[in-house]
């Protein structure tokens, strides 16, 4: 016996003897097609036990030292019905989620009240070898609340095998806004396990900007229900994946009524060994006419072993709607190569430039400004030959 | 400064140069003109050393050394510049890291020393006025939603910062107003001096009004049929190419 | 466009929907291994063929139907369907048009097909497959001088059993997938085509599928085998009567395309479609595929699909050989309550192999339509360029149109590009060619001919005229 399996048969929660039956995806579930799950079946996972720190943050599936700000109150740990069901949805949504469901730890419900502006900055702390952590988060925004939400994930240097499991659940009442960043720099031997599902009432908009630099394993479920007038999603992701890293999204976004946008730009850049699934589905529901969606997949391939998987989706039921994507997968382009050269930059600072311009474009976009550094730190460091552009950016940045 | 002899170069296996002889000496201006498709730009962008072209005969000399062995970046170095006639875009990255890097690199193979982000800035400004461009030029991308003549005034603006010793500039005058041209030709003419040779590929007279070669050579179906000096290019505007494809 | 508009306009007769009154022999529906002996020996086959059969049937039976399209169907009963049905006819079929049963003909003439050759379409040979046999194949000695092989595969099966044994089941192994394995054990009729070595095949090959009987089920099976070096053009066609119940139809065709060798494959598929709620129609459930496997090789895909209540069909090219080319040109029409799920998939095995997709999925109705494709790149193929692109068209709110396009990469120097577009019918250019006097209808097929002008443009000349005029019948009463 080893994965979950002698856990969930100590656990008193109700799903568990499901999620024992059903036991850790395999490859024949299609959205699972991808996935080397087998790492995470050859470990024996115990729970994770929480750490000391200062800040709020995720650690041994616990959540601790929790903000006090104005407009952010910590709720009663219920779910309503409503909650209930999209939780249940995601248990079902597919094999690891019965899992999540039953090894959860706890569940942290915050309330972002009418027309209060929020900041959090939640630290993920990595888990112990061999342990494991899930959470639930529930975010209510109530009308007119501003939420900014930012997840950073703390590497450390653990050897062998270790796992988070975060399920977020987040409901944007009218009129309210969501900006959500997630930076995950998780160490090189983490599993990152991420369950998001958004729920946007009329004139909501969420916004979320998704960076996948670390871990060995990182999955991100993403689902966001446009469900009145006038609500907006956007998501803007990058994946810097090599060595043997999996990085994976699987991204859905329903328009259920009509006058509804969402735009969706995905890149994924892959170096080594490494392999990169995404997956993007848009759905334009009967009669939510006047939809409109764009999305923009595009897969940069540095490597002889290198992998992407890239599907992008549409499923249209309504007429009067606007929907493209478009989906491109090449090494760098020659011609730009040759145009830097013959400006006199070396072939290695040349490649430098045009794989820091490929992931800036996301990361452009990032309106928090710390967290956009951080980023571009990270990114020249990954980046073989970076130098010169740090170099530059420092010199000439005003 | 420059010898090609007998050049010939392919492209996805059609000949595109046929035989291309040229001597340009140091501080010269050479002019070539010819009908589209003759293989003007083919030539350009040879001698800068795209490898989308495939050179099947001859040999280029350039300053003693031969051209055709050397890597895009070593003839940067070696003082060569390419204005292309469809400059292009980078996305992501900004077009000041692209001044600033290539000015650097350029340096220091130059044997000087590198320039500091506030000499550098100061040289930017000053040709930036040269060339009648807003500094927030510099802070976008690369060429990126730039209109065909900022593209062109670009192009200009990264040859004047590098100070090149051999100019190809292909086609720098297509697609400007009377005002751009003008910025244009005196952002070249500025550039003229005993040290420094141009080869200008263009189709009209105006820039040559601007700009006076010292030769002008005409090229049609991969072969320079005919030199001349700049009272040629007047014959050509008010003649058409006809006769000379014939010929 | 008013919704009592589009209904009225979607609301048209469907013009091959008669019945041939005509003597069959028809097994009686079932399935089982005696049922595939009797088909065997019916058809005169070899042991080895009846082996081959059996070994199908068995790996059928493990098997189970795909679930993964974007289809709504009742499980279909495999027992209530028969699997051989031949118009009646005395001893070995007809050596010449004179012995074939006037009242075929006349269905062919009905079908717009003359089987007679002197008031045949100048340059194309026809196949006639009615039911589960050939009936008649046009132009055989013009042929048999180039050298080309063209007649029903049961012939084929005795005249040239080396070439089949050789080819059968290379491209589509019989457990290729259940709709495969089940045609691999039931199989009627179908064309086979041999190209030698450098010739160029003198005129397009053609073959019409009908199926006329009740309760039958059609399963043919076409094998084009294009030598090095050699060329040829092939279209079919298909329809079938208009009936209350569904009819499967499960096809395989298999290509193989040898050095330098090219292979046109053109389909205009129409299938009864049911009616406006869905009841009748053709279960169209086809396997296609090609291999390029020597260097320089190309098969190109070109279908109109406007029929069947389902389609579920994915031609698809295995480009094995250097600089081998694969191409897929798609109309696929949804109106009605028809579904179809189709798509290609293009599999890079060789070095600078090319593949092009271009898919135009239009929805009028109650109809749905998705594009499935995968493009798949292995390592080692390297410099492999492809170019995808879905455009899908909705006229009037209930229908849909899904797009599903997988991509495989694991070859750095690939270029893959895919973009798709989905929109409704531009009411400014209904518009704007209405103020030029035309009528609303005509408006539409204009835009609609636009729409689907690529792909109409690589059918075989005779054809696109065809196909353009089918649209035309399948739009008619789509706008509003
Ligand atoms: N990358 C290319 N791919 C295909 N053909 C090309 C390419 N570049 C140039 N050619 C062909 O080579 C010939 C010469 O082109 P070019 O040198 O651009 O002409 P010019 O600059 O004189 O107008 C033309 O026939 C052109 O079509
Ligand atoms: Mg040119």
């Amino acid at each position: 016996m080893s994965g979950f399996s002698e856990w969930l048969a100590d656990v008193k929660d109700v799903r568990a003897p499901e999620a024992l039956a059903v036991g850790l995806p395999t490859k024949r579930v299609e959205s699972w097609k991808y996935v080397p799950i087998r790492g995470l079946a050859r470990t024996t996972w115990q729970p994770a036990s929480p750490q000391t720190t200062e800040q709020f943050a995720l650690t041994g599936g616990q959540f601790v030292n929790v903000p006090k700000v104005d407009g952010c109150v910590v709720s009663e740990n219920t779910v309503t019905a409503s909650e209930q069901k999209r939780l249940d949805r995601m248990s079902q949504a597919h094999g690891f989620g019965l899992t999540q469901a039953a090894l959860e730890n706890t569940r942290l419900v915050l309330t972002i009240q009418k027309t209060a502006s929020v900041v959090l900055n939640l630290h993920h702390l990595a888990n112990q070898a061999s342990s494991a952590g899930f959470a639930t988060l529930v975010l209510r925004v109530e009308a007119g609340g501003q939420l900014t939400l930012v997840e950073q994930f703390e590497s450390t240097d653990i050897e062998s095998a270790n796992l988070s499991s975060l399920r977020c659940l987040v409901a944007l009442s009218r009129d309210s806004s969501v900006t959500h960043v997630r930076f995950q720099a998780a160490n090189a031997t983490a599993h990152v396990f991420s369950n998001l599902d958004v729920e946007c009432s009329e004139n909501a908009s969420y916004r979320l900007q998704t960076i996948e630099f670390g871990s060995k394993l990182a999955r991100n479920d993403i689902y966001i229900a446009l469900v009145g007038r006038e609500a907006s999603a956007s998501v803007n992701g990058l994946a810097i994946t090599s060595g043997t890293q999996y990085h994976d999204t699987h991204l859905a976004i329903d328009h259920v009524v009509g006058e509804t946008n969402s735009e969706m730009t995905f890149r994924n850049m892959v170096d080594g060994k490494g392999e990169a699934t995404f997956n993007g589905r848009v759905l334009i529901c009967k009669d939510s006419q006047r939809s409109a969606t764009e999305q923009s997949i595009a897969n940069l391939l540095l490597s002889e072993s290198a992998r992407v998987n890239p599907k992008p989706e549409l499923e249209i039921y309504a007429d009067d709607v606007t929907a493209s994507h478009g989906c491109t997968v090449g090494s760098l382009n020659k011609t730009e190569l040759f145009y830097l050269k013959s400006r006199g930059l070396s072939e290695a600072d040349a490649r430098a430039f045009l794989q820091y311009a490929f992931a800036e474009k996301i990361v452009e976009e990032i309106e928090h400004r710390d967290i956009r550094e951080l980023v571009e730190t990270q990114l020249l460091g990954e980046l073989k030959h970076g130098e010169l552009i740090v170099e530059l950016k420092e010199s000439v940045d005003v | 400064m420059l010898s090609i002899r007998n050049l010939h170069a392919r492209v996805i296996e059609k000949p595109v140069l046929k035989g291309i002889n040229l001597e340009i000496g140091t501080g010269e201006i050479h002019a070539i003109m010819g009908p589209n498709g003759s293989g003007k730009s083919t030539l350009a962008s040879v001698l800068a050393g795209r490898d989308d072209y495939e050179v099947t005969d001859g040999e280029v000399i350039y300053m003693g050394q031969n051209l055709l062995d050397l890597e895009p970046e070593e003839r940067a170095w070696a003082g060569m510049f390419l204005s292309f006639q469809y400059p292009v875009e980078i996305p992501g990255v900004k077009n000041i890291y692209l001044l600033k890097a290539a000015v650097n690199a350029i340096r220091e193979h130059r044997g000087l020393p590198e320039l500091k982000a506030s000499e550098f800035l100061k040289l930017v400004r000053e040709k930036l006025k040269v060339m009648q461009m807003d500094e927030a030029f510099l802070h976008r991308n690369v060429n990126e939603g730039f209109s065909g003549g900022e593209k062109k005034r670009n192009e200009i603006l990264q040859m004047q910062l590098l100070e090149p010793t051999l100019a190809l500039l292909d086609e720098t005058d297509s697609g400007l107003d009377v005002d751009a041209l003008r910025v244009v030709g005196e952002g070249i003419n500025q550039m003229r001096s005993p040290e420094r040779s141009v080869l200008l590929v263009t189709h009209y007279q105006r820039l040559l009004d601007i700009v006076k070669p010292d030769f002008v050579h005409v090229l049609a179906h991969g072969e320079i049929k005919l030199s001349g000096d700049h009272t040629l290019a007047e014959k050509l505007e008010r003649e058409g190419y006809e006769g000379i494809e014939a010929a | 466009m008013s919704q009592q508009e589009i209904d009225q306009l979607v609301d048209q007769d469907y013009k091959y929907g008669f019945v041939t009154d005509i003597e069959s022999d028809t097994l009686p529906p079932g399935l089982n291994e005696d049922v595939i002996r009797e088909i065997s020996t019916r058809k005169g086959e070899p042991e080895w063929l009846l082996e081959w059969r059996l070994e199908a049937y068995a790996k059928w039976l493990e098997m189970t139907p795909p679930e993964w399209a974007h289809l709504d169907y009742p499980p279909i009963d495999f027992q209530a369907i028969s699997y051989f049905s031949a118009p009646k006819k005395q001893g070995d079929g007809p050596k010449s048009l004179d012995e074939v049963d006037p009242a075929l003909i006349e269905t062919y003439n009905k079908l717009g097909i003359p089987l007679e050759e002197q008031k045949m379409l100048a340059g194309v040979a026809v196949d006639a497959v009615f039911d589960s046999v050939s009936v008649v194949t046009t132009f055989k000695e013009k042929l048999h001088e180039a050298g080309v092989v063209f007649c029903p595969l049961s012939e084929a099966v005795h005249s040239h059993p080396e070439l089949v044994k050789k080819f059968l089941g290379s491209v589509v192994p019989q457990n290729d997938n259940y709709y495969g394995a089940l045609n691999s054990a039931v199989f009627s009729d179908g064309s086979f085509v041999y190209i030698p070595k450098g010739v160029r095949c003198p005129m397009e090959l053609s073959t019409y599928f009908r199926i006329n009987q009740q309760n039958t089920g059609q399963f043919e099976r076409t094998l084009i085998v294009a030598e090095e070096g050699s060329y040829v053009s092939y279209l079919e066609g298909c329809t079938a009567p208009q009936r209350d119940e569904n009819q499967l139809h499960a096809a395989v065709v298999e290509l193989v395309a040898e050095s330098d060798a090219e292979i046109k494959y053109s389909t205009v598929q129409n299938w009864f479609a049911g009616d406006d709620e869905g009841k009748g129609g053709i279960y169209n459930f086809v396997t296609k595929r090609g291999e390029c496997r020597g260097d320089r090789a190309k098969i190109s895909w070109t279908q109109l699909e406007t029929g069947s209540a389902i389609t579920w069909k994915y031609p698809s090219c295995v480009l094995k050989g250097a600089d081998s080319v694969g191409e897929f040109y798609s109309v696929a029409v949804a109106g009605k309550k028809q579904q179809a799920d189709t798509g290609t998939k293009m599999v890079h095995i060789g070095p600078r192999t090319r593949s092009t997709i271009i898919s135009k999925g239009i929805s009028t109705a109650r109809g749905q339509n998705a594009y499935r494709g995968l493009v798949k790149v292995l390592p080692g193929a390297v410099d492999v360029r492809n170019f995808t692109q879905c455009d899908s068209l909705l006229i009037g709110d209930q229908c849909g149109a899904h797009t599903f396009p997988y991509v495989e990469a694991q070859e750095p120097s690939a270029h893959l590009e895919h973009e798709a577009t989905t929109s409704k019918v531009s009411d400014d250019q209904l518009f704007y060619l209405r103020t030029r006097g035309m009528s609303e209808e005509d408006a539409l097929n204009m835009v609609v001919n636009g729409f689907c002008k690529e792909v109409f443009q690589k059918l075989p000349m005779e054809f696109a005229v065809e196909a353009e005029a089918l649209l035309g019948i399948t739009l008619e009463g789509a706008v509003g």
